[in-house]
């Protein structure tokens, strides 16, 4: 058990190792990385959930300094990460989608490959293809830009639907096959696919079915005053990114991912999530219920955020905080009642008691 | 869009104003068929304007419309009915006031006030019609009208109408027992809490306060309903079940009626009149309304109900038209002997005008000199009806100059009061008083419960014969006549029960017919019990007998305010138990318990814990509103923390924390 010896808060008068009062729970001070958290206490964990949150908090501060003001999204689309899902990004272009999904290869340490959907792009432009060389008198596969670690899916609504399932399907499956060969892709792999809002014309908008293979939806939005004010008198943006460094070492994301499955979930827990479940299927208010398969999603949101808590065990706070982006695409709100899916979600949180 | 116009926009209507039309109309229908059409059409005509304009055909008519139309609305009920009082006027005017209502109804709180008074109408309906049928119909309407306060209450853009629909029904259903145990406690206040105004007399059904050829006739179809009786004692044998009603003295022809103004009598029982002998009956009659004054009783009464009084001939009259139904309690003497050796107004039994019936005159004193005495020659005459061809039909020939010779010579086919009436003549024409009585003979009981029914075609006219020594003897002339010369079945069975159970079996279909009958009886009758009579009286009984079961005597209605206030408790006591359900709590986790007894403590304090408020949201919370206790605010919040959601719940823990949340003051 490692000693702790170089937190930034302990320049703040704190004399013991640890900051722990008498009954052995430990204070995280409120510093400005950690605005956005739902962490007040923390029980003491293991040194190396403490380790593992010190990285994260570290990721979610050098990306914070390339964009401004986001940093609930960042660590939302971190959490996505460290939960195994992929991520979707709705939003209005030029509010940072790209530059978000650039950073967090960049700070992760991952591959980055960035698709352009347009309406004229073919599977064998995602996937690769092979291709006759003569000097070797073969066929030679020149692998797409789909084998790479994290992939920025841009505007992935402008592409076909035929070009949308080559992607969503390499999401769902890990592997993609082409020409009768099956190739895994890279670990970890992570598709950011943004979106623009579906009333923008020239759009296939995502079938339901696919929607679901996101594990969260986020949207940016605009940044706040001074967020924007800082953007626009900083440095430009790609200079930023190309001086960032990663923040973690390869092999390190796995050890995250691993540590964020193993996450506690207690039975008081899943009462709430099977109350939350059970709500959105009897709620007149949408067209459907949520899947066995969303509920499974909510646990491992809720467990990747409670880990960047840096908390061993998941709290009905995880679970609150990550369930309108985990829920929001997956459910539809009846039509007629003229109400924002959002609305209706947040209906639905208020509808069930914590029990 | 591929919904039509139409559709569209009665799904963009308002649905609370909706339900609230459809209420309302449902609730004037009852009201629509007694009042004035120069009320009903406005009415209609500005529920549909509407309705209009609730699909946005029409729009509402401007403030100076609406006060002409207002002025317009009282003017109309005043000519309709002459007044806007009582109780058909009172509501007209709030028909079509109400109706104008809704040309403004705007604002939250004229929704309100609709609501409200649609609830009035309700009840306003029932000043008209109090049956059974009446009484499911309203629930329907009051079930609308609460769907409409539902609706108007709700959030309309998620919830599905019909959502609305079945919540009323359970907030109705759940309204029940309270309601059932207000309506069975709550002290009924003795007589009509407002007296019903006169207009409300309409045409009754059944004897009239005077008789002529073809009056009770025209009873002998009519099925409905007269009395119904309860008899504690035995049944009296059929030849004694005589109901007796209006007694007739004056006869001018034609007709018979009562002597006027109706002589009092004030003692009863305590007469030396009136000697009895054998087992009184006792029972109790619950009389419709018949809009006249009679009350019956079975010949002959020995005491008179409440509000009530009797008059020299024996009858029993109500100080008030008996227009709503009546419920009392009877004793009746079928042996007696009346006014045996003197009778006063001895005139008035002798009476007959003096120029019709020549013939039965002569007849009556040729007869009269045979016979020994007054007694003999009763017996003579009966033995002249039944042996001249006299038949007995419903449906007797005209008697148009002379009716007593017309019908003792010529037609000898009458009916009972054809009978009665001759033979009275010819009673008085030899010097025998004697008076005409009308009633009620017969009924039968309900096999399916335990109560006579007698109705309107059991309606029958006998007479009275006074002799001396023996008094007032009941003589049936009708009773005499053979089998033979009797044309309907059905009066051959009243009349002469013992040969009716020779006759012919009825076909299945009639059987079950009668079942029916009966059954549906059975339910009116119980309805008339429980609901529509259950007054004063009925009340105390009830809940004496109940009391009397777990030893306790009469009940007063201070006591009936307790039990009522105990009742209303011990049901709302049972609802907070299921609500609270205080059982869950074992299988409740002990940490959750603790932390429940925590967040309790604080919203004594004004901090409550939303129920969708995590622990550590609601401790950030409460640590910001109480800094100087966030310590332990925090502990508290993470002990159980680390005791319901952390891998490793400890026993050691738990009572940290049961012990923190005992310590926790503010």
């Amino acid at each position: 058990m490692a000693r702790i010896t170089t937190w930034p808060w302990r320049k703040q008068g704190v004399q013991s190792d640890l900051n722990l009062n008498r009954y052995g729970y430990m204070r995280i001070p409120h510093t400005s990385t950690l605005s956005q958290a739902r962490r007040p206490f923390v029980a003491i964990n293991t040194m190396q959930n403490i380790e593992l949150t010190k990285q994260l908090d570290a990721i979610v501060a050098h990306a914070s300094q390339v964009i401004l003001g986001k940093q609930h999204e960042i660590r939302l689309s971190l959490a996505c990460l460290l939960a195994r899902g992929h991520l979707l990004i709705e939003d209005l272009p030029g509010v940072g989608k790209t530059t978000l999904a650039h950073v967090l290869a960049q700070t992760l340490g991952l591959q980055y490959q960035r698709i352009q959907f347009t309406s004229d792009l073919l599977p064998a432009d995602i996937l690769g293809v092979s291709i006759f060389d003569k000097s070797e008198q073969g066929f030679h596969f020149h692998p797409g830009p789909i084998f790479a670690q994290l992939i920025l899916a841009d505007e992935v609504n402008r592409a076909t639907p035929k070009a949308q399932s080559a992607l969503l399907e390499a999401m769902e499956e890990g592997q993609v096959t082409i020409e009768g060969q099956t190739r895994p892709l890279p670990e970890p792999f992570f598709v950011i696919a943004t979106q623009n809002p579906t009333y923008q014309i020239g759009t296939f908008p995502l079938p339901e079915s696919q929607l679901d293979r996101f594990l969260m939806r986020i949207s940016l939005g605009y940044p706040d005053t001074s967020a924007e004010r800082a953007l626009l008198s900083g440095d430009d943006r790609r200079e930023m990114l190309r001086q960032h460094d990663a923040c973690i070492q390869p092999g390190q994301l796995a050890e995250l991912q691993q540590a964020a499955s193993k996450i506690h979930v207690a039975d008081a827990l899943l009462d709430y999530v099977q109350a939350l479940l059970d709500l959105s299927r009897r709620s007149p208010q949408f067209t459907h219920g949520l899947s066995p398969r969303a509920g499974l999603a909510l646990l491992r949101g809720a467990k990747a955020w409670a880990l960047m808590a840096g908390r061993r065990h998941a709290m009905p706070e995880d679970v609150q905080t990550v369930m309108p982006h985990v829920v929001g695409h997956r459910l539809q709100a009846v039509a007629e009642s003229g109400q924002q899916s959002s609305n209706a979600l947040l209906a639905l949180l208020k509808d069930v008691a914590i029990p | 869009m591929n919904m039509s116009g139409f559709q569209q926009r009665v799904k963009q209507a308002k649905a609370e104003n909706l339900w609230l039309l459809a209420g309302l109309a449902l609730a004037f229908t009852p009201h629509f068929f007694r009042l004035s059409l120069l009320v009903i059409l406005p009415s209609i005509i500005l529920l549909c304007w509407r309705l209009l304009f609730e699909l946005r055909y029409l729009a509402l008519p401007s403030r100076t419309v609406r006060w002409l139309l207002t002025f317009a609305g009282i003017f109309a009920t005043w000519i309709a009915f002459g007044t806007l009082m009582g109780r058909q006027a009172g509501v007209g005017l709030l028909v079509i006031m109400l109706c104008l209502k809704l040309m403004e109804m705007n604002a939250q709180r004229d929704v309100g006030v609709v609501i409200g008074l649609g609830f009035f109408v309700v009840i306003t309906v029932f000043l008209f019609d109090q049956s059974i049928f009446m009484g499911i119909y309203m629930l329907l309407v009051v079930t609308l009208l609460v769907t409409a306060l539902i609706a108007f209450s709700r959030d309309q853009s998620v919830i599905p109408q019909w959502a609305n629909l079945q919540k009323a029904g359970i907030i109705l259903a759940q309204a029940l027992p309270l309601a059932l145990l207000l309506f069975f406690l709550f002290p009924r206040i003795p007589g009509p809490l407002w007296s019903l105004p006169t207009d409300g007399a309409g045409a009754g059904t059944g004897l009239s306060d005077s008789m002529s050829p073809g009056n009770i006739s025209q009873l002998s179809d009519n099925d409905s309903v007269a009395f119904r009786v309860q008899f504690d004692t035995a049944l009296p044998p059929p030849q004694k079940r005589y109901w007796r009603g209006p007694v007739f003295t004056q006869f001018d022809g034609r007709t018979w009626s009562g002597p006027y103004p109706q002589r009092l009598k004030n003692h009863l029982s305590i007469d030396s009149h009136y000697q009895v002998s054998g087992e009184p009956s006792l029972y109790t009659v619950t009389l419709e309304p018949h809009q006249r004054r009679w009350l019956f009783a079975l010949d002959l009464p020995a005491i008179i109900p409440a509000d009530s009084h009797l008059s020299a001939d024996y009858e029993i009259i109500a100080n008030h038209p008996v227009r709503q139904l009546v419920r009392y309690s009877m004793r009746s003497f079928t042996n007696y002997q009346l006014a045996k050796n003197d009778l006063p107004d001895i005139s008035l039994y002798l009476q007959l005008p003096t120029e019709s019936g020549p013939r039965a005159r002569k007849l009556a004193q040729q007869l009269r000199q045979n016979a020994a005495d007054d007694a003999d020659f009763v017996q003579i005459i009966l033995n002249y009806i039944a042996e001249q061809p006299f038949y007995y039909t419903r449906q007797p020939p005209l008697l148009l100059d002379d009716p007593v010779d017309e019908f003792l010579f010529d037609r000898r086919r009458g009916f009972c009061e054809h009978y009665a009436s001759a033979f009275v003549f010819l009673m008085r024409a030899a010097g025998v008083p004697a008076r005409v009585v009308t009633g009620y003979q017969g009924g039968e009981m309900n096999p399916q419960s335990d109560y006579f029914i007698v109705r309107q075609s059991d309606a029958h006219a006998w007479t009275e014969v006074w002799l001396r020594e023996k008094g007032w003897r009941r003589i049936d002339p009708t009773a005499v006549i053979p089998a033979g010369r009797i044309e309907n079945q059905q009066d051959l069975a009243r009349i002469l029960p013992e040969m009716a159970e020779t006759g012919a079996t009825p076909s299945w279909l009639k059987k079950i017919g009668r079942q029916l009958n009966f059954g549906w009886d059975r339910i009116n009758h119980a309805w008339n019990q429980w609901v529509v009579n259950y007054n004063t009286q009925r009340q105390q009984d009830f809940l004496s007998q109940i009391l009397a079961n777990v030893g306790f005597g009469n009940i007063d209605w201070q006591e009936m305010i307790s039990l009522l206030v105990a009742g209303m408790t011990l049901v709302m006591a049972v609802v907070a138990v299921y609500l609270l359900r205080p059982w869950n709590r074992r299988n409740q986790d002990p940490a959750q318990v603790a932390y429940g007894r925590f967040c309790q403590r604080l919203s004594r304090h004004g901090m409550q814990r939303q129920p969708t408020e995590g622990p550590l949201d609601f401790a950030r919370r409460a640590g910001q509103q109480y800094p100087q206790r966030a310590r332990d605010i925090s502990r508290i919040t993470a002990l159980y923390e680390r005791q319901r959601y952390s891998p490793y719940p400890t026993h050691k823990n738990l009572q940290q924390l049961q012990h923190a949340v005992r310590n926790f003051t503010l």
